[in-house]
């Protein structure tokens, strides 16, 4: 290895995974050096590459998922970035050979599959350290094992339901709030992140390999910890109230011109409230009693929001953020993919990267957040085609040669595209 | 947990941690940063929360419901106090930074000089936005954080405003980032003998944290929004709670029977699953009634049986009191003076290095105090 690599560089790490989670730390791991190659068939296809025959329009290129769109699809291609594809049935007979000689050269596998589905695979960590005693094996679950609900399924929503974050969104009239995207998996990405890192570490000082579950419940519920030890030492659970906060106003979304457009707003002192009535060209409000300190604002929020409201509704909402922020009151656009898209603070920092995919065109994708000295001479690559590394990999990594290669993907137990 | 469970004290004994002998000198004051550590020294890393005299400000929250956020984001860790507006204190913090691997801060203490005297130290600073750039000197909160990222956007109902969430999700998720900086920069050390100097961004936390948002806008000019999920997915009021239900389409004939309502799955409107998606509001106004007189319990079995997922909306008591959570060993309590606070399980479980926490959160101690009992060890 070059001494100033990427942390996880020369790292061959096998994934089995669907939608976003699993995914996701997969495009994490390549991000931190490794060379992740992605097992899947069209049989048991990643959930984002969308129906073999096309899914929601509003996931491909001009809306059209073309005569393959799995290779199309907006979610998949933004998830699984700088990776390699081996089209193969893992639980093929036929194909076993191969995987077993892609595990023997792998030093982690990564899976997101519903429990128990690597066991019925013969890929539990039990049959994958006799292949490779060095493996780690990262597991990513909804609830663990050993206790009563050890084979929950779940999804993104259900998870947060279960792990008691959906309660704690709401607009103040008792009926729960789901997030948007489904906030849950890529906080199991990022905890799967700091997890491989740490038994990578312990396998380079050791050389040893381990298990690790990750129970996607769990790890989510130290994201809000502190609600849960309120509830037990005090036994005290807070209902939701829109955006509101308990110490200070006004803490809220105010909308702004044009459609569904809206400003964030969170004014936490009484500087920022006098700056915020100057901005906003209402001084009179400064002397106003209803509103002279925290306390008082809090206890008349309906008249501070409805007063808000009036005049901001005149306002463009990018332009107002930077005025209450240059006078120092904390607000921000309520960004739609559009305005992330365009936003300029991400593109000065070239947080955001055009990539061009053999399939889908020319794109511009969100990066990731980890800087390294080293990292800036690396090349994003795009996400791959559906076995689009199959031979590749299976020459390089596991030592097919190329006749069995011939009978592998002639049999259907692997495929190359 | 309730009060007739017997919870855990987190174990003591343990095998040799991933990150023994790493100092890490923890001078953050918000989220981020001390959750970083805090992880940190789960596997072994001896942490120091180094706060001003009187304590950092999370020991002093304003709102009831970061009442224990302190608690829970330290456990594990040392404390000393130091003012470092005084000459004494500067030289105690240059003296400490000489010895330890590893610093972490979310204010203006100057890292890169740390780097330069001790060019081993990995050093990490976590900022709300980077600093270069048109928000170079904006300032966050958590629900400008998840204005910024487009969570907040698709969160809520599309006939009503957006909603941030709540809490400091953001913040968690950007102190995660910091501990894979920071043991990412450890293994390239381990390798080259080299410390480095590693920013974390919030904003661009958050921002890769927001699904597909701008590559489906470059796909095709469209984005998420608030309203109904894309798929079959809501939440159902039942007479004794909510429940969020996800049925795949092959698996919605089958609800609809277990509902006892195949009619529903044979409307024209909602007979495919494109059509299921497209008019998914129309479904849930025909199931909701019939849904809203079952338990939760009994909503959960007929979901079951049609093989879709479907959990109950728990609230924080219906988690403490979760059997699978207490068969787990999730819960642990640790002394926190005379008494004794709950602290949450790993957020991974690892087969062969298991986190351990040695002690709850510390109390402040002078430098002074910290230096004597040092020696004393």
């Amino acid at each position: 290895m070059k001494t100033d690599a990427l942390p996880l560089s020369a790292w061959r790490v096998l994934e089995i995974s669907t939608a976003w989670a699993g995914p996701m730390l997969g495009r994490i791991l390549s991000d931190l050096g490794a060379d992740v190659v992605k097992l899947e068939s069209l049989d048991s296809i990643d959930n984002w590459r969308g129906a073999v025959k096309g899914d929601d329009r509003k996931r491909y290129p001009l809306g059209e998922p073309g005569l393959r769109p799995y290779n199309r699809n907006a979610w998949f291609n933004t998830q699984n970035m700088g990776k390699h594809s081996v089209g193969i049935d893992l639980k093929s007979p036929i194909a076993r050979l191969a995987v077993e000689e892609l595990v023997k050269s792998c030093d982690a596998l990564i899976c997101n599959f519903a429990a128990g589905a690597l066991k019925r695979m013969k890929l539990d960590y039990e049959h994958l350290i006799k292949i490779n005693p060095q493996i780690i094996l990262l597991e990513m679950v909804v609830t663990g094992e050993g206790a009563p609900l050890e084979n929950t399924r779940g999804v993104g929503p259900t998870m947060e339901a279960l792990a008691g974050m959906t309660v704690l969104t709401g607009y103040g009239d008792g009926v729960p709030q789901r997030t948007g995207p489904a906030y849950v998996d890529p906080i199991g990405a990022l905890n799967g992140a700091m997890a491989m890192l740490l038994a990578a570490r312990h396998r380079q000082q050791t050389g040893e390999g381990q298990r690790i579950e990750l129970a996607q419940r769990e790890s989510l519920m130290n994201w809000y910890g502190e609600r849960f030890i309120l509830a037990a030492v005090d036994g005290i659970e807070i209902a939701p109230n829109g955006n509101q906060s308990s110490v200070v106003a006004p803490h809220d979304a105010f909308k702004t011109m044009g459609d569904d457009e809206w400003i964030a707003i969170a004014v936490s002192t009484n500087a920022q409230w006098i700056a915020l009535c100057e901005v906003l060209q209402k001084t009179e409000w400064i002397q106003d009693a209803r509103f002279v300190n925290a306390e008082s604002r809090i206890k008349n929020s309906d008249a501070l929001n409805e007063m808000i409201t009036s005049v901001i509704k005149q306002h463009n909402k990018l332009k107002l953020a930077f005025s209450l922020q240059k006078a120092g009151v904390c607000a921000a656009p309520v960004n739609n993919g559009k305005d992330i898209f365009e936003d300029s603070h991400l593109i000065a920092n070239q947080f955001m990267i055009d990539v061009e995919h053999p399939e889908a065109g020319t794109h511009r994708y969100q990066g990731l957040p980890f800087h390294f000295d080293q990292k800036k001479e690396r090349r994003q690559t795009p996400a791959p085609l559906l076995g689009q590394h199959t031979r590749e990999i299976l020459k390089d990594w596991a030592g097919l040669d190329d006749q069995t290669l011939d009978s592998l993907i002639d049999s259907g137990a692997c495929i190359q595209a | 947990m309730n009060s007739t469970q017997t919870s855990n004290t987190a174990p003591h004994a343990s095998p040799a941690g991933v990150l023994d002998g790493i100092k890490i000198i923890d001078l953050s004051t918000g989220v981020a940063g001390q959750f970083a550590a805090r992880v940190l020294g789960e596997y072994g890393a001896d942490v120091v929360l180094l706060e001003p005299p009187g304590g950092c400000e999370l020991r002093h929250p304003k709102a009831i419901e970061d009442r224990y956020l302190f608690w829970h984001l330290n456990t594990g860790k040392k404390s000393i106090t130091l003012d470092l507006n005084s000459t004494q204190g500067q030289q105690a913090l240059t003296h400490l930074i000489q010895s330890c691997d590893m610093v972490i801060s979310d204010s203006t203490h100057d890292l890169q000089v740390m780097c330069q005297q001790n060019p081993r130290l990995i050093a990490c600073r976590i900022r709300d936005f980077s600093p270069q750039g048109p928000y170079a000197n904006w300032v966050g909160n958590e629900m400008i954080h998840q204005a910024l990222s487009g969570l907040m956007y698709a969160t809520g109902r599309a006939d009503d405003k957006p909603l941030y969430g709540f809490g400091h999700r953001a913040y968690y998720s950007a102190g995660a980032i910091a501990v894979s900086c920071l043991l990412g920069a450890l293994i390239m050390r381990d390798n080259n003998s080299k410390g480095q100097y590693l920013e974390v961004s919030v904003h661009e936390t958050a921002v890769s944290m927001s699904q597909n948002s701008v590559t489906q806008f470059a796909y095709n000019a469209t984005w998420m929004a608030r309203g109904p999920y894309p798929g079959p997915f809501d939440i159902f009021k039942c007479t004794d709670g909510w429940v969020s239900m996800y049925c795949r389409g092959d698996r919605w004939s089958a609800l609809c029977q277990g509902l006892g309502a195949p009619q529903v799955a044979e409307h024209p409107q909602l007979s495919s699953i494109n059509n299921l998606v497209k008019n998914w509001s129309l479904a849930y106004r025909l199931l909701q009634p019939i849904v809203n007189k079952l338990t939760v319990e009994q909503f959960l079995a007929i979901v079951e049986i049609a093989r879709g997922l479907a959990s109950r909306v728990n609230t924080m008591k219906d988690v403490l009191d979760c059997n699978h959570l207490a068969g787990r060993n999730y819960w642990h309590t640790l002394a926190d003076g005379v008494t004794s606070k709950p602290v949450l399980g790993p957020l991974f479980r690892f087969s062969k290095t298991p986190r351990v926490i040695q002690q709850g959160a510390p109390d402040l101690k002078p430098i002074s105090t910290w230096i004597k009992e040092s020696h004393e060890n």
